[in-house]
């Protein structure tokens, strides 16, 4: 008798749930199963599966060279500066525009705010070009100039860009994940509100004791999200907006950039597999590590 | 009842669909070759009526050969892709164009040709003999194997400087006075004093101002099948593996280029800024460019494209080494269920002037009219944009140039040259050596890296070369190119043996 009543009660969810449980596994789960390439000496007359086993020489490029110092440091540190200053960017644009009381005022903010995010990368490294470049750009033709200084070869001087990549990440990605936080914010119950204001609280008192503390989940999860991210980059900005500089290499090169250049040549299959497979792992490994120790400290904040 | 009749089309529809071709294709009927070329026109909605004809024409005038074509064209930009994919799905995939070469051999995508060719292909070997000379094949062949056939077309690109000939007037010098690459500073000089806002130099490729090639080509170096990075060399018949960024030629080279860049004979951005020359010169803002170039008509051609009056002068000859040759070449699937079929549709792609012309300009009449015996243009009121199928601009990626029509106003003396050109270049000593890469990966990819993060400054003059030479072969070294050098040698050597 519960058994049946047990059925009956999951059955249907399970059958609505069905759609994007077979979506998951024909998208996300089964490809998984390429991984297996990243261990193999692929042979195409022979097909994947009937290669022969390369175990992991596949991943030595990886680790070869002072490159993979380099690689895995800029990919790592951009990242975190990406995330730390992401998000508190994210979320002073959001604590702002909740304030703007003028409706029609900001529907044409967020429009605006939203707009870099959906500029192509390509687009973009012309905009930062017309900017630095040497002979025409902005910065030395108008700004150092008018400044009296030096102009400067932006293009192969690496110190300069760990700047203007953050600079150009936070201008194109801060307005889009504003929009969380902002529904986050809308979502919270005026009450409180009115209650602070009740017992005298300013807005900045407001901001500080009801709305940032509300939004710790929600930033718990999105940092959780970027965590796992974090071993691969947006090959754009990384690639394009410092087109493709050899100069730079030191300041720009990360793991996606690597093996997109070291490969263009070889076109080796299992090659970049095998820095994808390391990329998914160690993001996996971090969003758990990362998960445990949201979990340790904030149990109501944790993912799973 | 409605619901369970619909399952069961739906489940007829999947069983057809999923029945093997060869049920279909039992018959006696002629044996399909999928033939796959790059275009670099746009890509026709509809390559069957072009099939169709071959297939008509290889019924009618070879009836014995029981073969059928199917033309696939895609653009430079996913062409690569759409081979590898069929190669490891399994979708028939019989002819295409390997680049490069190497990878696509030690990834085993290619069917050694060597007995085939003999069977089926008397007529490509017959026709590259006279077009070429001897000796082509060996340089696609590794470990014994021929793995694809080089494009029979004119392969010497001899250096040549590409300049705007009002400026070079202006500036009070003529043609005569180009001799070497050494004779054009002071030509940039006087320019630059008449007309300041004319750039006098820029790279043809963005980062590249092809100073490489011009030291390979002046001091006969064999770059031993890395015609790019060129890691582990031999400069001329001295048999001797070195790496080129410790020579004094290219440290000599790359001081030009700096000289050049520190007086502003090249933009600031050179090294960064995405090459377009032709643009450049249609502006009338450049004077000069420097590239490797086959026959003598690049000048009327670059003039066509910018409405300039542009000229060209070879300044050194080209040097073949194997990769010279084999940088286009056509093979044949390792997947592929029809060899001979293929083998056979190869010998017609280089032998059958119908066959070539009508892949390259499509259906004489609809897409292309003839012009005498050698010559084409598009049809009244047409071009290449409104024809249902040219690809016009693929000429020299497949097929025997000889065979193929010029568009009006080309000489065709020019193709004459170009031959004769293969004849008389210089031939490296290690002519058909390959080097087999497979044990070296690692080496490549991060050598190729460093090749892309210091050679763009160095070669564009951008960066110091007395500073920046040492960084670089630190990075190679680090990078294995010794390891390079070392394997080039035994199989350098080992080749030598046995071919004497």
């Amino acid at each position: 008798m519960t058994l049946a009543k047990k059925r009956t009660g999951t059955g249907p969810l399970l059958l609505l749930a069905l759609p994007g449980l077979a979506y998951l596994l024909i998208n996300n789960y089964i490809p998984m199963l390429g991984m297996v390439i990243a261990f193999k000496n692929v042979d195409f007359a022979k097909g994947i599966l009937k290669s022969p086993w390369a175990g992991l020489k596949n991943f030595e490029f990886l680790f070869k060279t002072n490159d993979a110092f380099i690689m895995i440091r800029n990919t790592l540190l951009y990242n975190i500066v990406f995330i730390v200053l992401g998000t508190v960017c994210a979320i002073f644009i959001a604590v702002l525009m909740h304030e703007v009381a003028k409706r029609s005022y900001s529907k044409v903010m967020q429009a605006g705010l939203i707009l870099p995010n959906l500029i192509s990368m390509v687009v973009v490294s012309y905009i930062a070009y017309a900017f630095l470049s040497a002979d025409r750009g902005f910065l030395n033709e108008t700004i150092l100039k008018g400044l009296g200084k030096e102009s400067v070869n932006w293009y192969s001087e690496s110190k300069y860009w760990p700047f203007i990549l953050v600079i150009v990440q936070i201008w194109k990605t801060a307005g889009y994940s504003s929009i969380i936080y902002m529904a986050a914010i809308a979502g919270m119950d005026q009450a409180l509100y009115e209650a602070a204001r009740m017992d005298g609280a300013g807005k900045l008192k407001q901001i500080f004791s009801i709305t940032l503390p509300q939004l710790k989940p929600t930033v718990g999860i999105m940092v959780l999200f970027a965590i796992g991210r974090i071993f691969s980059s947006d090959f754009g900005l990384f690639y394009q907006v410092p087109m493709n500089s050899g100069a730079l290499y030191g300041a720009t090169q990360t793991i996606d950039t690597y093996v997109y250049r070291a490969l263009m040549q070889l076109g080796d299959l299992g090659m970049s597999s095998a820095a994808g497979v390391f990329q998914s792992i160690v993001g996996f490994a971090l969003v758990l590590g990362a998960n445990y120790l949201v979990r340790r400290v904030d149990p109501d904040s944790a993912l799973f | 009842m409605r619901i369970r009749r619909c399952i069961l089309v739906a489940l007829l529809a999947v069983a057809v669909l999923l029945l093997p071709a060869s049920v279909f294709a039992a018959g006696k009927g002629p044996e399909k070759v999928v033939v796959a070329w790059i275009s670099f026109n746009k890509i026709p909605d509809d390559t069957s009526v072009v099939s169709d004809a071959i297939n008509k024409y290889i019924k009618k005038t070879y009836p014995n050969l029981n073969v059928e074509v199917e033309i696939q064209l895609y653009g430079p930009a996913d062409y690569a892709q759409k081979i590898n994919l069929a190669l490891a799905s399994g979708t028939q995939m019989d002819i295409f164009d390997p680049f490069p070469l190497g990878s696509f051999v030690s990834k085993n995508q290619l069917l050694p040709l060597e007995k085939l060719i003999e069977q089926h292909g008397q007529g490509i070997k017959k026709m590259i003999e006279k077009d070429f000379g001897p000796g082509m094949l060996k340089t696609t062949t590794f470990n014994g194997h021929m793995y694809s056939i080089p494009v029979n077309k004119g392969v010497a690109l001899n250096f040549t400087v590409i300049y705007d000939k009002d400026l070079l007037a202006l500036s009070g010098y003529t043609e005569k006075d180009i001799k070497s690459i050494q004779d054009l500073p002071k030509i940039f000089d006087a320019l630059k004093k008449k007309r300041p806002d004319v750039v006098p130099f820029a790279p043809l490729n963005t980062g590249d101002t092809v100073l490489l090639r011009y030291l390979s080509n002046k001091h006969e170096v064999d770059t031993l099948s890395d015609a790019t990075t060129m890691a582990g060399v031999v400069f001329g018949g001295s048999g001797k593996v070195v790496n080129f960024y410790e020579s004094k030629e290219f440290a000599e080279g790359v001081k030009m280029m700096r000289e050049w860049y520190t007086k502003g004979y090249l933009s600031k951005d050179a090294a960064t800024a995405t090459a377009d020359t032709p643009g450049q010169f249609r502006a009338g803002k450049l004077f000069c460019t420097l590239g490797g170039y086959g026959g003598n008509e690049i000048g009327v051609t670059i003039s066509g494209m910018t409405g300039k009056n542009i000229g060209a002068k070879h300044l050194v000859p080209f040097y073949f080494d194997s990769q010279a040759v084999n940088l286009v070449t056509t093979g044949i699937g390792s997947t592929t269920k029809v060899p001979e079929a293929s083998m056979k549709v190869l010998n017609l792609i280089y032998t059958d002037e119908f066959v070539i012309n009508t892949m390259l300009y499509g259906i004489e009449g609809r897409d292309y009219v003839r012009v005498g015996a050698h010559h084409w243009k598009y049809p009244d009121g047409k071009d290449a944009n409104s024809v249902p199928y040219t690809a016009a601009l693929c000429t020299g990626v497949f097929g025997s140039e000889s065979l193929q029509y010029q568009p009006v106003g080309m000489n065709w003396d020019d193709i004459l040259y170009k031959l004769s050109d293969n004849q008389k270049t210089k031939r490296s000593p290690y002519f058909g050596f390959n080097f087999d890469t497979t044990d070296f990966k690692n080496e490549i990819s991060a050598i190729t890296n460093v090749y892309n993060q210091y050679l763009p400054g160095l070669v564009c003059g951008a960066v110091d070369p007395t500073t920046t030479i040492p960084k670089l072969n630190k990075a190679l070294k680090d990078a294995g190119i010794d390891r390079i050098i070392a394997g080039k040698q035994k199989q350098l050597d080992a080749w030598i043996k046995s071919s004497k």
